[in-house]
Parts: structure tokens; sequence; C-alpha cells
């Protein structure tokens, strides 16, 4: 045991540490809710369950990462889910017009190109009008799905081009589960190196550090040369290149191509952004909390059924996480500022 | 004396002249259509719970916030209403419409407050907040709907149906709603408060004005506007559903921002509202005569809407930085010539 | 001429790290620099004197790129810069430790001393050659913080010295401080200068901006003197001693004379403050505030002398202690209409920059801009702003017209007449005279005693000790917190203050 450096209690000491890292918090809760949720219904931690929950991570998780850096520059982005199907059905139409039979990488590079366009129209509308992010992308949040929905179609694909069907059956590991066979889907894996290799960029480039460095201390890093405005835009075309890349993997994994689909999900990928502990004025977050943030919104969101709560109230439970994940570290911040005499403003 | 807090004039010139061409240019295509009395009080009936949210963003957006909760709270009213006066019975009468109406703005009236609480003792921005209290109240709907549609048994239609000097009676509750607001943000000391805390919540905090209170009143007012909004819906269908309206709140905003409200807080005239609803409901009325046909008219109006937003914006944004520097350049010449004077 | 410091010849060499030629710059209405030239030579340090608000960290934006003159021309290290960006000044080696000290406070110690604007955005952070980098600049500084503690948590102090660690670990070879020790003691400064002198005689370049004159005479090799945005002298330092600079600063050696109080002491205090304490922020302090006099509180930057000012006007809660008015406890000291505060920072605390002047005045007194059925009438407005527009003096064609377009001096009219307008019985000023050019600072002064001679209660927290003892009968001085010393005004001088004040810690 080492020697106590305070005097507070061992126990509020331990509480506080959770409270000043948001990932062990989330770590801690999504223990607590897996154990509860295992007694109450002991089929939660079978290897189906657990596969499917892994499944219905990728494409909010996918989404989740791209708002996480633009919350992290200080702006915001609602459009995700409107770049998300527009990419995705865009991608379908296109191969299915010229029926397209070659591998899936050209479906993945033309959705993550068509997500970066939109997020590039985002980007320049934020900071080269200098317009305020919310309202652009609640704008094009709109403009682009009315734009897919009148102008490309409103047709439903159930039979999707081959090599995207053949996506929604990679697996990366089998086992069985009661006798049947169930499997991790590939994406899974793909979400994970994909956080990771964002993860290292933003802590080990450059790159990352001014994107921190933005949401931060704009005027700041405006001095210290950074190059605020392209640094902010890469933010948004990344938010809009997943976004593609997530609305394609969504309709390949549901082997359906649906511009009505989506709706809403930026709420959900906002709730769990925001639970994962990116702050919305910029400057704190992390790949690890915005993922452990997704991963408890999923669990929440497909479990509360199996202990016995109407999926009904999910919703519920998803506002109520957004309250505690912004409402705790709020007071737990204003209480430091009253310590440390700050007159608080925003 | 007050103009950096209304906002540019040529704003509302211009929005006035897009009403009038609006106007003008219907009238001409479809004259035996549009410029009837029939085809104005629908308009008028239509846009009515539409424009009174926009006074929900109007206000919040006055004080440097937003409420992205109103649809969540509207829909959680109307479906209050419907199962109060359900519980009351179909013989219930005057009694029965008081009793649902009065809960649905009770609910308004508590999540508005929880809305102003939270915003103003965590000091978070309000879009995290309103958007996880919009989680809830639509959670608290859903779970208590099943998210199916509850309907009511026709005591509150004749709000939808009553006519008061030709226009009906929701949009005489908007225009008397937009008049108390626009009165109270611009000739009480509340209003005054409230521009100051848009304008600067940090100068406001120490020129040691109400903040908290100024805050929790705007969105309590928020969320009884929105109950209002709720059962306006609610009596024209008789009907109530989490989902209704879920387009509503990118509107709400479009017409707040094509009012000339600033989204930043500190400027604009609420009763700009009323021209930024009438031109919304014209050219959705022009999208509907023209396109009407045509199945993707609704997502092709989306579109158009998505695009007027981001380019009123604009546009509002090169006005405004515009016309401040005029008025520094005025100044300074009008010191420039005293000076001059005062040296001879 | 000195034989240890480099030679003052040869102004036409290349020789030259910095030559700003005929630089004007102008912010709405009032010229921030008009027709500057300003020259550093390499490996000296050159001293950048003048008042608040004369132009000094203009000038150094303008030679960091920061703002972009209306006319004139950089050189840096020989080559002429035309439109200078940051990315340029930086690429040119320029380091500026900014006075609000431009850091990133959710960063480490080790991230904002290692951070470097100007690299190409895919390139790795050296982040082990940034923690040796942060290590050996904070030894040299003589400071104990872990390169990874979290910048936010840090005291100002701290954060003023991280800045400097940045500006002179870093690779630059000129580098542009203003006021960096404002919030220091006298030993850290002491070790500052040090390592500077050491930098200096390794042949960086220093523009050392200073309103501490007896550093300025101490360090320097050069000494230029800037007043109203334009040079009045420059020179060897040799050719200045600190009273000869101080008459140039303020053009005059009159702007300083005391203003003697009317008032004696009343028995009964107006406020008074009983053992406050918040917590590590100050403690155990006592203070009375009497009708009719002005009470001075001196500290270095970060002391918590202004949160004491904040605590009495109620923007703070305090932990302990109660604040008492007219000998009854003040509760709710927030919305007591009595006591009005008047902050530091105009820009951003104090006004709404694109209001008109007329409701920046009225802000905390809508009672009186109440016309017919209590409602807010426009006219009375206009009334009110332009009976305070006349009684202060402030220099507008109307009183619609946007504060921004004011000059400092006068947009701190229209603050003071915002909180003199409630026709306070104490009154909080917090450094008043902060960017207004020397006329307007008599005035101001005048005005602050005039105000008291009327029975007000006046607490004036001021980092000029010349403040202080121009219009203050007592002076408080705080250190870490705690009130210190306290002295008569008439019993001290602007030498004892900074002697005080720089004592720190062993006080």
């Amino acid at each position: 045991m080492t020697a106590p450096t305070t005097t507070a209690p061992a126990g509020r000491g331990f509480i506080e540490l959770l409270l000043a890292r948001r990932e062990l918090l989330l770590i801690s809760v999504i223990i607590a809710t897996v154990i509860i949720f295992s007694i109450a219904n002991p089929s939660f931690l079978s290897f189906a369950h657990l596969f499917g929950l892994g499944r219905s991570t990728v494409y909010v998780g996918l989404m989740a990462l791209g708002v996480m850096l633009v919350l992290l520059t200080g702006g915001i982005d609602i459009s995700v889910s409107a770049i998300a199907v527009s990419s995705m059905y865009l991608t379908t139409v296109t191969l299915m017009a010229f029926d397209y039979q070659g591998t899936f990488l050209l479906a993945v590079a033309l959705a993550v190109l068509i997500g970066g366009t939109l997020g590039l129209v985002n980007g320049v509308l934020v900071t080269w009008l200098k317009l305020p992010s919310l309202i652009v992308t609640i704008g094009t949040l709109t403009l682009y799905r009315g734009a897919l929905l009148a102008f490309v179609g409103t047709d439903r694909f159930r039979s999707l081009p081959a090599q995207m069907a053949e996506f929604s059956g990679f697996a990366v590991i089998r086992t069985s589960d009661n006798g049947r066979m169930v499997a991790l889907h590939g994406a899974v894996l793909i979400l994970i190196v994909l956080a990771a290799v964002l993860a290292l960029a933003l802590s080990r480039t450059w790159w990352g550090r001014y994107i921190y460095a933005i949401g931060d201390n704009q005027e700041a890093a405006e001095r210290m040369g950074v190059p605020v405005r392209s640094i902010r835009v890469t933010a948004f075309v990344l938010s809009g290149a997943l976004a593609g890349l997530a609305g394609l993997f969504y309709a390949a994994m549901s082997r359906t191509a649906d511009p009505a689909s989506l709706n809403g999900v930026e709420m959900t990928v906002l709730a769990a952004v925001v639970l994962g502990g990116v702050s919305v004025t910029g400057g704190r977050g992390s790949v690890l909390g915005t993922l452990l943030g997704v991963l408890l919104i999923t669990i929440v969101g497909s479990s509360l059924v199996l202990v016995g709560i109407p999926t009904a109230w999910q919703q519920l439970f998803i506002g109520l996480f957004v309250l505690f994940g912004v409402g705790v570290p709020a007071l737990r911040e204003r209480r430091n500022e009253r310590r440390r005499g700050m007159v608080v403003s925003e | 004396m007050i103009e950096a807090r209304l906002g540019p004039r040529a704003h509302i010139v211009l929005l006035g002249a897009l009403v009038v061409v609006l106007a003008g240019t219907l009238s001409a295509l479809a004259p035996s259509t549009f410029p009837t009395m029939r085809n104005m009080q629908s308009m008028m009936g239509q846009i009515a719970p539409l424009a009174i949210l926009a006074i929900c963003i109007g206000i919040t957006f006055l004080i440097g916030g937003i409420d992205l909760s109103i649809v969540a709270v509207a829909n959680c009213a109307a479906i209050t209403a419907a199962l109060v006066g359900e519980a009351m019975g179909p013989d219930a009468g005057a009694l029965g419409i008081m009793a649902a109406a009065g809960s649905a703005l009770v609910i308004g009236l508590l999540a508005g407050l929880t809305n102003g609480f939270l915003i103003a003792t965590l000091r978070v921005h309000p879009i995290p907040i309103t958007l996880g209290t919009m989680s809830v109240f639509i959670g608290i709907s859903t779970g208590i709907t099943n998210g199916a549609t509850v309907f009511g048994n026709g005591y509150m239609s004749g709000l939808s149906t009553a006519t008061v000097v030709l226009m009906p009676m929701t949009f005489v509750v908007f225009l008397v709603l937009l008049a108390l607001c626009t009165g109270i943000t611009l000739k009480t000391r509340t209003g005054f408060h409230m521009y100051a805390l848009g304008e600067s919540d940090k100068v406001a905090r120490y020129s040691r004005l109400p903040v908290t209170r100024t805050i929790v009143m705007t969105y309590a007012a928020s969320g009884v506007l929105a109950a209002i909004a709720g059962l306006i819906m609610f009596s024209s269908t008789n009907a109530a559903n989490v989902s209704f309206a879920s387009s509503y709140l990118m509107q709400a905003i479009l017409i707040a921002v094509v009012a000339g409200i600033d989204p930043y807080g500190g400027t604009g005239r609420l009763w700009a509202i009323l021209l930024g609803a009438a031109a919304m409901q014209m050219l959705q009325t022009g999208i509907n005569m023209s396109l009407g046909s045509w199945s993707g008219s609704a997502f092709a109006s989306n579109f158009i809407w998505g695009v007027l937003l981001i380019a009123v914006l604009g546009l509002s944004k090169w006005l405004s930085t515009r016309k401040h520097r005029t008025r520094e350049a005025e100044v300074e010449e009008k010191l420039e010539e005293a000076e001059a004077v005062g040296s001879a | 001429m000195t034989t240890d410091r480099p030679d003052a010849v040869a102004p036409d060499r290349a020789d030259f790290a910095v030559r700003v030629d005929g630089v004007t710059k102008t912010f709405g209405t009032v010229h921030a620099l008009d027709d500057v030239s300003f020259q550093v030579r390499r490996g000296t340090i050159h001293a950048l004197v003048g008042e608040n608000g004369s132009g000094k960290s203009t000038l150094t934006k303008v030679i960091a790129g920061a703002h972009a003159p209306d006319s004139g021309t950089v050189t840096l290290d020989g080559e002429l810069l035309e439109d200078l960006t940051p990315r340029d000044a930086l690429r040119k080696g320029v380091r500026v430790i900014y006075q609000d000290f431009a850091l990133f406070p959710n960063m480490t110690v080790a991230d904002n001393i290692g951070f470097d604007g100007g690299v190409n955005p895919a390139g790795l952070v050296p982040r082990g050659k940034n923690i040796a980098r942060t290590r050996s600049a904070l030894e040299t500084l003589g400071l104990t913080i872990s390169p990874s503690t979290v910048l936010g948590s840090l005291s100002t102090a701290e954060r003023q010295l991280v800045a400097i660690a940045r500006a002179v670990s870093a690779d630059g070879r000129i580098i542009l401080m203003d006021e960096p020790t404002a919030a220091l003691t006298q030993k850290e400064i002491d070790a500052f200068l040090g390592t500077v002198r050491h930098l200096a005689s390794q042949g960086l370049s220093f523009v050392f901006i200073s309103h501490k004159l007896r550093e300025v005479v101490e360090v320097a090799d050069d000494v230029t003197i800037i007043r109203d945005g334009k040079v009045v002298e420059s020179g060897p330092a040799a050719n200045f001693d600190q009273e000869r600079i101080s008459n140039l600063m303020t053009g005059s050696a009159v702007s300083n004379v005391r203003r003697e109080s009317a008032w004696e002491v009343t028995e009964k205090p107006l406020l008074s403050a009983r053992q406050m304490r918040l917590g590590s922020v100050f403690a155990d302090v006592d203070l009375e505030l009497h009708a009719g006099r002005v009470h001075g509180l001196s500290g270095l930057v970060g002391c918590g002398k202004i949160e004491i000012g904040l605590a009495l006007a109620g923007l703070i809660p305090i932990d302990q202690g109660r604040i008492e008015l007219d000998g009854a406890p003040l509760r709710e000291a927030r919305s007591e209409r009595t006591i009005q505060y008047v902050p530091d920072d105009r820009l951003t605390e104090g006004l709404m920059l694109n209001w008109s002047i007329a409701d920046n005045i009225a802000m905390n007194s809508l009672d009186q801009t109440t016309g017919r059925g209590g409602l807010q009438s426009v006219p009375k407005l206009g009334e009110l702003g332009t009976r305070w527009k006349e009684r202060l003096r402030i220099k507008t064609p109307t009183v619609a017209a946007p504060v921004s377009a004011l000059s400092g001096g006068n947009q701190q009219r229209v603050l003071l007449s915002r909180m003199l307008a409630p026709q306070p019985r104490v009154l909080i000023l917090n450094n008043p005279t902060v960017g207004v050019d020397v006329g307007s600072r008599a005035e101001i002064h005048d005005l602050v005693r005039s105000v008291a001679d009327d029975g007000t209660a006046v607490l004036l927290i001021s980092d000029e000790p010349a403040e202080l003892m121009s219009i203050c009968d007592d002076i408080a001085f705080v250190v870490d917190g705690r009130i210190t010393a306290r002295h008569a005004a008439d019993e001290i001088d602007e030498e004892r203050i900074i002697d005080i004040n720089g004592q720190g810690k062993a006080a």
C-alpha cells in the first residue's frame, strides 16, 4: 500500500479517480450493467448475444469516431446519419447501374469518397463562411436526405450487388452456441483497427495535437501558427468519410439498401460520444472513451428487453445516460471552479 | 439606440419583400386557388403550431441557447392531453377540456423548468442537455404509449375549427403569444436581461444580472409554448404519437434563422417570426402546387429548406458584419469632423 | 557606452534581429501604433516600455504576425517580410510570451512546452524529446513542476513560468516577452532574468516588455519608450534611469500626483469582511471599507486580490467568514445594488462591444429607464446615456454609437458610467485604467477620487504601484491569499510597494 498523499478517505479518493478518468467510470458502469443483466437473464452472456452486440456497435461506432473528431475541435456534426445513408445509397445505386461484380473494396472507396465530399461541404461552410456548425449541419442533414430521396430515389433494394451481400457473412471468430454456429462479424475488427489508428494519429501526430489545441484554445492555436481552418476541415471530412463507411457497412450487414433508414441515428451517436466523455466545447475526449460510450449505449439499447424492460423505454435510458454523462462531470467541474474562485461562464 | 439588439434592418426589409414577392407570384400563378379566403385560412391553420415552435427556438436563441427538446415536449403534452381526456371520459365537457389542456401545459412547464434548471446549474452547453432531455421525454412518451398512436375523443377539435375575425383560432393563439413574447423581450427588464445574456453571458454575469433566473424562465416559457403547439397539433388531428412532427425541429430553427434571430444569441426581433413563418408556409404551398403530383415533392421541399437555412444564415452573417462596419465608420467620421471643428 | 555590451554602431547593417519601419496600426478609431520604427540588435535585450495601452502589446503582435499593420514593414533577421503571418514569424525563429500566456489548459505541461504550430501536421510528435526539453527548460528556470501535470491545474505564476519555458526552450532566435514577470515573486524574477541574460550572451535577441522599471534598468541593453502609439525615445540603456523613463512614459511628471482624502476613518465601516476564506484562493481576510475613503489592494498577479474583490461583490462564494454592510450581515451580496464591481477586462468581462453606449450604461439601472406602464422606454434609455456621457465627458457624437467605436479611455468611461448610474455606496474597481491613454487615466483617477469624496467607499485593486499611490488612502498587501501588510498610503512609496509584493511567501 502506498502512503496516502491526501487526507481524503480512501473511498472518496476512488470515486474522485473514477470521476476524473471517464474511461474508468465507463468501464465500471459497463461491468456493473453486464453483471446486472447477466444475473437477470443468463442468456446475456451467450456468444450469440455478445456477438450480436459487437455487430450492432459497428455503424454507431464508426460515426461516433467522426463526430468525436469534430467535437474535439469545438464544433458539432449532426449530419452524419444523412451522410451515411446518402453515401451508402449512392454507392449501391451506382454499383447496380454498372452491374458491378468486382471487389467490395471499390464500394468502400466510393462510399468513403462520397461521405468525405459531403463532409467537406460541411467543413467549408463552417470554417470558411464562419457559420455555426450546429445550424449548418442541421441544415445539411435535411438537405442531404431530402436531395437523396427526391432526386436519387426512394426504392428499397433487398438484393444488393453480390460482393456487398457477401460482406454480411464476413466472420472472424466462429464458435458454437448451444449447437448453433455463431460468428463475430469482421466489421467489429475493422472498427477496432480504425479506432486504434485514429487514437495513434491523435496522440502521436501533430495533426492530433492541433485537433486538441484548436478545441482547447483556438486563439492560442492560431497565434502558434496552427493552420486552424484546414485542420478543422479535416475533422469534418473524416467525420463524413467515416459516416460513409458506416452507412455502407450498415447496408451490407443488413443486406438492404434503404434510403429512409438510419433516421435519427445522429442522436444516438451524439449521445454515445457525449457519454464517452468528449466535451461539447472542445479539447477534451478520447477514442477509448468514445468506444466505451458506444458500447454502453448499445448494451443498454439492445439488452433492456432481456431483463424484461420493454424496448419502448430504451430511449429514456439513453437520455438519462446522456444527462448523467454530462451532468456528473459538470457538477465536479463547477465545484472545482468554485474552489478556485472563478466567476463562472461558458 | 437598440439597433445592435434588433439586428440589421435590411434583413427585415428583404424578408418582407420576399413575403410580398412570394404572395404576388403565387397569386399570379394560381389566381383561382391561392388568393382565396379558404386557402389563406388553411395556410394559417397549417403554420400555427410550427410557428409557435419557432417562438421557442427564437427565445432560446436570444439568450444564446437552443432548445432541441421542443418537438418531444409538444408530443409529450399532446399524449398527456389525449390520455387525460380519455381518463375523464367523453362526457366530461368543459371540465374535461380544462383538465386535458391544463395537464398538457403543466407537463410543458415541468419539462421547460427541467431544461432551464439543468442548464443554469450545470452550466453545460444547452445542446447536450436538451438533447438528453429530448431523449428522456421521447422515452417517457414511448414507454407510456408503447409507441402507438393515442386518439382523443374529439373534445379539443373546437380549437382547430373555431375562427376569430376570419382567422383560425390556432393562428390567433400564435399571434397573441408572439405579441406577448415580443413585448416582453423589448419592453421589460427581463427582456433586456435576455438580450444581455445572449450577447455575452460573461459580461452579464460580471454585471451581476440575474442570469440563472433568466435562463430558467426562458426555457420554462419554451416548454409551455411547445406544449401549446402540441395541443394545437392534437386538436387538429385528434391523435397524438411520439414520432409526429419529427421534421418540425429543423423547420422551427429555419423560421427563427430566416426571421433574423442570431443563433449565437443577443440579436433579433421576435415579431419577425411572423414574416418568417409566412414565407415558409407560402414556399411550402408553392412547392405543393408546382410539384404536388410528383412523389418526391415532400423530400424536395426538405432539400429546399436545408439550402435555404444555410443561404439565409450566410446572407445574414454577411449583412450584420457589413452593417457593423458601416456604423463604426460613421462614428469615426463624425468624431473626426468634431475634432476638426474643435481645433479650428 | 559600456564595453561588456554589444556595439551599438552601424544601424544599416543587417545585424538587426528585428527591424520595424514606419508601422501604423489602427483599431476602429484608435491609433494603436502611429508610424513606429524600432530595431533590436542581435544578441541583446531590448526593453519596450510604456503605460498600459500605449501600443507595446500591439507592436509585439505585429512582429509576431498576429496583427497585420495598416502600413509599414517588418524585417526579421535581415529578411523583409510582406504580409507576415504567425507561421512566417515562427519560421524566422520568433517566439512570443503573450500576456494571456496563449497556453492550452487541457494539455500537459510537456505538451504545452513542446507545442509547435508550424510543422507538417502529418509529422510525428517527438514525445521523448519534448519531455527531455521540458525537463531541462523547467530546470533552468528553477521549477519543480512535473512535465505530465495538466496545465489547467497550475497557478497563475506557474503558468507564466510554463509560458516562459515554452518560449526559451524552442529553437527560437527572437523572443518577444509581454509582461513576463507580472505574476512572479522577486526570487523567480531573478532566476528568470538570469536565464534571459545567459541566452542573450549565446546570441538570442529579446524584446522585453515591462512596466517594472527596476527590471528594465537592470537587464536591458537598449530601451525604447512608447507613448500613445508613438516612439518617444530610444537608445542604449545607459542613457536612462528609472525617473527619466517614467517621465518619458507618462509625458509629464504630474500625472501621478497624490489625491488626498477629505474624509476621516469613520467609526463604523460601510462594508466589512471578517475572516473570509475560499478554498486555497484566500484565507483570514479582514477588510474594512469606509465612506469617503479609497482602500487599495496590492499584490502579484494571481495572489488572490482580485478574488477578494469578486467575493465582496458576491460574484464568487466564500467558504467561511462573513461580509457586513452597515454592520448587518450581507447574505446576497450578488443582488445588492449599492455595491458595484468594475472588472478589469472591459473587452470580454465589462462591455457589450457591439451594443450602443446607452445600452451599456443602462444595464445595471433599468429602473431608471422605465417609462409608462412599467415598460422599458427607448427615449429614457437615450436620456440616461446622454446624462452620463456628459457627466463623464465620453467623446462620442451620439450614445447610439456602438461601444467598439470608442477609444480605450472612453470605453472605460462607459463601463464606469454603468457602475455609477445605480448610485452605489461601495465601488470595487479592478485595474480601472488598463489600456487607457495618459490623459484619460488622470481623469479617471480624479473621477474615482470625487466619487469617494461624495461619500462612496472605494476598493481599488491594482497591479500598478503608481496608481495605488495616486488615489489610495490605505493599502493592504495580499500574498498567497492572505493580507500580510497594511499601510497608510502616505507612509510608503512605489518602490516599497514593489518590494513588499516581491518578497513572496517569505514575507
